[in-house]
């Protein structure tokens, strides 16, 4: 079973690496730059979701996540980001593609 | 005995032979030929050796040996004893391996050097970056203590394990092929494994934590606990459970889902399972079947059926449901030039209309009646004007303005105050806060002051300092003067002064009492045009008090207000109008309609173009600052109007203000900042925030 799962794990980080244009750095540097890589890209998707929240309702969703009802969460930004997915998806990108490209000119 | 042992093969020259070092004993006491094979053993052993070291010898020719530290090769050329083969060896392995080691080493330093360099790079981008977003939360509210800082800090307490898969599910979420595609073929991971793997990321959330908790409290209470059912989530941390809510979001695991997948992965963390949690773990291919279970509700939208249900153009309206059915307004694409705007583009129902030659201008007096500016008074005592007067007036009244009592009316008309402009304005430039200081030579002290307010998030403080350093970024009220043959001169304001109209705490009088004198301003040049704003503004949300009706020439035929009684009909023809003054329904000059006898209409507005902007009146004191914010914040120009009054000692001071559009459009101010310093650093938004913002 751990084996498996470390295979997958492997697997996962290798896939990614190449993602993120870093699969020739050594498998520890390619962790810690993936989980570095990960806040950013958390932070930037829920930054793109409060950007598309009015004030008040920013103050409603930070609410809602300091509480526990998680499906009151995800009903919350169902219905006022219904667009969500996208929103979060192009944060993403953007943010693998400034990597990217941020990797490329140093080269 | 010695035929088996021939003669070449000795490496003893002499001495004692090879039987009497292997104290094999009588020859009768061993067994009938053991002797020979040991011999034999023991020759061809040494014959290989010496094979051996006659090659190594041969391999140390031309090599210089090292001063006589391990004394070997020294006393390999000083001596006549027989060659230490031992010491030889020692030094030759020694001396490979250091080259094979120096060999390596040096390649390894060249890999390490271009690796370390990437991940080094790599590194400190991610720290910038992460950096530049974290204050982007910060400014949108997410400060310390709150879900979104949580949820970040709980992310980082992750071990590695978790925190990929956190990637792989933002990634997976993004629609790049790593989620379904080549990638993970190529990684080997097959499509269900992965999506396994993506769906427990969503509960590693709460089951790292609640693993971490449990833990945390087991130690707490001498007799221990068992887990049960429940006991993830319940030791989970509201972070946790965020956190595998904003990640299941995107078409994976939510609420039962995500307390399964939590609870499976507790168990793969060592995590203490009860029976009741279910081996079998939904995969994010069978909750699209129908074997999903019912509890599995509402639906939620899978990754795969993202594509098809989303537009690729978000309406306005999404963001904005109150404008939901409102015709948008295009907003202007760039740095609007007033002057080369025209007008019809703001007022279509002027389209076609020629611009009427205004009134001769009668020689005007100095002086200036109060009923001219409120007809309501009209009868009473004069109040008789003079430049300075203005000057004095001015001095007196320049503190009256309050650029919060104007970001407090742009709050209730664009939902968006005037902070969170300038917090857009931080967001685009912190971007870029490495190329701006690098135009300072990094040094931050080095920066105009509002560009230190910016990077340092002084936003208080950024008002009046960009307007004191720019002078026309934020609300500018400029000075309305007299001149001695009765023009009404505009002030552009100097930043000094606006700087201290916009924060009433300083000593407004004195910068203005300094001058002596009404400031200079253009003329309102007699090819001034004028437009009914009254339309224009009536159609507009905000403008529901007052109505006016304007007939297919463009006549107003009506004026209503929300209020019973001050409706008034207007004929154009007959209505009576102090003389001197112009319909402005068929337009008019800036002059004229200032002059002796203006209209007594009620509530009517009339936009001037003028030759650097545009200038709106209101009929209404107190009026035209409605109106022109409403047409800057819309239309995104900016706009002069006047505020004139009479003080509280009967004093008349004429005033007009100045509204940028900048303040609705924190791209805008990104455009003067960056061209006042010589060159755009900032991607500007401007048509796409405008958008958003503006209420049309």
């Amino acid at each position: 079973m751990m084996n498996t799962v470390k295979t997958t794990q492997n697997d996962l980080q290798a896939a990614l690496a190449r993602e993120l244009d870093i699969g020739n750095l050594p498998s520890a540097e390619q962790k810690k730059v993936i989980a570095d890589f990960g806040e950013v890209a958390l932070q930037a998707s829920l930054l793109a979701v409060l950007e598309t929240l009015a004030p008040a309702k920013r103050e409603e969703f930070s609410k809602l996540m300091n509480g526990k009802d998680g499906a009151a969460l995800q009903q919350f930004i169902a219905r006022e980001v219904p667009r969500y997915e996208e929103i979060a998806k192009n944060a993403v990108a953007e943010e693998v593609r400034r990597f990217k490209e941020f990797q490329k000119n140093q080269q | 005995m010695c035929d088996i042992i021939p003669e070449e093969t000795n490496i003893m020259v002499e001495g004692p032979k090879i039987e009497d070092f292997l104290e094999l004993g009588p020859e009768d006491e061993i067994r009938p030929g053991m002797r020979e094979r040991l011999v034999a053993r023991v020759k061809n052993y040494f014959s290989g050796r010496r094979k051996t070291i006659d090659g190594e010898l041969k391999e140390l020719e031309g090599v210089e040996f090292p001063a006589n530290k391990e004394g070997h090769a020294e006393e390999a050329e000083t001596t006549e004893k027989p060659i230490d083969a031992s010491g030889i060896l020692f030094f030759l392995s020694k001396q490979k391996r250091k080259i094979r080691y120096e060999k390596k080493k040096e390649k390894l330093k060249e890999t390490l050097a271009e690796v370390s360099e990437e991940f080094k790079t790599a590194k400190e981008y991610l720290f910038k970056r992460d950096a530049d977003i974290k204050e982007r939360l910060k400014m949108a509210g997410m400060h310390a203590g709150s879900g979104a800082y949580k949820l970040i800090e709980a992310y980082n307490q992750l071990p590695f394990r978790y925190k990929m898969y956190v990637s792989v599910v933002l990634l997976g979420g993004g629609g790049f092929a790593f989620a379904t595609g080549s990638a993970a073929v190529g990684a080997g991971v097959g499509g269900l494994a992965l999506a396994r793997k993506i769906a427990a990321s969503a509960g590693a959330w709460v089951g790292t934590e609640a693993a971490v908790e449990h833990i945390r409290q087991s130690r707490e209470k001498p007799d221990r606990e068992r887990t049960t059912k429940g006991a993830a989530l319940k030791y989970a941390t509201a972070s946790a459970i965020a956190g595998a809510t904003f990640l299941g979001i995107p078409g994976v695991a939510m609420h039962e889902g995500m307390e399964v997948t939590g609870k499976w992965l507790g168990k793969m963390l060592g995590y203490t399972a009860g029976k009741q949690w279910s081996p079998k773990i939904p995969l994010v291919g069978e909750l699209q079947t129908a074997k999903t279970p019912p509890r599995w509700s509402p639906k939620i939208p899978f990754v795969g059926e993202l594509p098809s249900t989303v537009s690729a153009e978000i309406p306005e309206s999404d963001y904005y449901p109150e404008t939901a059915g409102m015709q948008p307004v295009e907003p202007a694409a760039a740095t609007p030039d007033a002057s080369t705007i025209p007008e019809s583009d703001y007022y279509p129902e002027t389209a076609g209309m020629q611009p009427v030659e205004p009134a001769p201008t009668s020689p005007a007096s100095p002086e200036i009646r109060e009923r001219d500016f409120y007809p309501e008074t009209a009868g009473g005592e004069d109040v008789v004007g003079s430049t300075s007067d203005v000057a004095a007036a001015v001095s007196s009244e320049v503190s009256a303005f309050d650029y919060r009592e104007l970001a407090k009316t742009v709050e209730v008309r664009t939902g968006r105050g005037y902070e969170d402009m300038l917090t857009r304005l931080r967001h685009e430039m912190l971007p870029h806060k490495a190329e701006i200081l690098a135009q300072y030579g990094g040094d931050i002290t080095k920066a105009p002051a509002d560009i230190q307010a910016i990077l340092n998030g002084n936003i208080h403080a950024l008002g009046s300092q960009m307007t004191e350093t720019y002078g026309k970024i934020v609300p500018l009220h400029s000075t309305l003067g007299i001149t001695a043959d009765g023009h009404f001169r505009f002030d552009a304001a100097p930043p000094v002064s606006a700087h201290a109209l916009e924060i009433p705490e300083h000593d407004a009088a004195v910068p203005e009492a300094a001058t002596g004198a009404a400031p200079e301003a253009p003329h309102v040049s007699a090819e001034t045009i004028t437009a009914h704003l009254n339309q224009w503004h009536l159609e507009h949300p905000e403008a529901g008090d007052v109505r006016v009706d304007i007939d297919a020439e463009g006549n107003v035929t009506g004026v209503h207000d929300a209020a019973p009684n001050t409706s008034a009909p207007i004929d154009g023809g007959e209505q009576e109008i102090p003389s001197g003054a112009v319909d402005r329904a068929s337009g008019g000059s800036f002059d004229t309609a200032w002059s002796p006898g203006a209209s007594a209409l009620p509530h009517e507005a009339t936009l001037f173009k003028m030759a650097d902007g545009y200038y709106v009146h209101a009929s209404t004191p107190g009026e035209s600052f409605v109106y022109a914010q409403n047409l800057a914040s819309a239309k995104g120009i900016p706009v002069f109007f006047d505020n004139s009054g009479i003080d509280a000692n009967g004093t008349f001071t004429p005033r007009v203000g100045k509204i940028e559009p900048n303040i609705f459009g924190g791209a805008r101010i990104i455009d003067q900042v960056l061209g006042a310093n010589g060159q755009p650093l900032a991607r500007v938004e401007s048509a796409a925030l405008l958008k958003k913002i503006i209420l049309t």
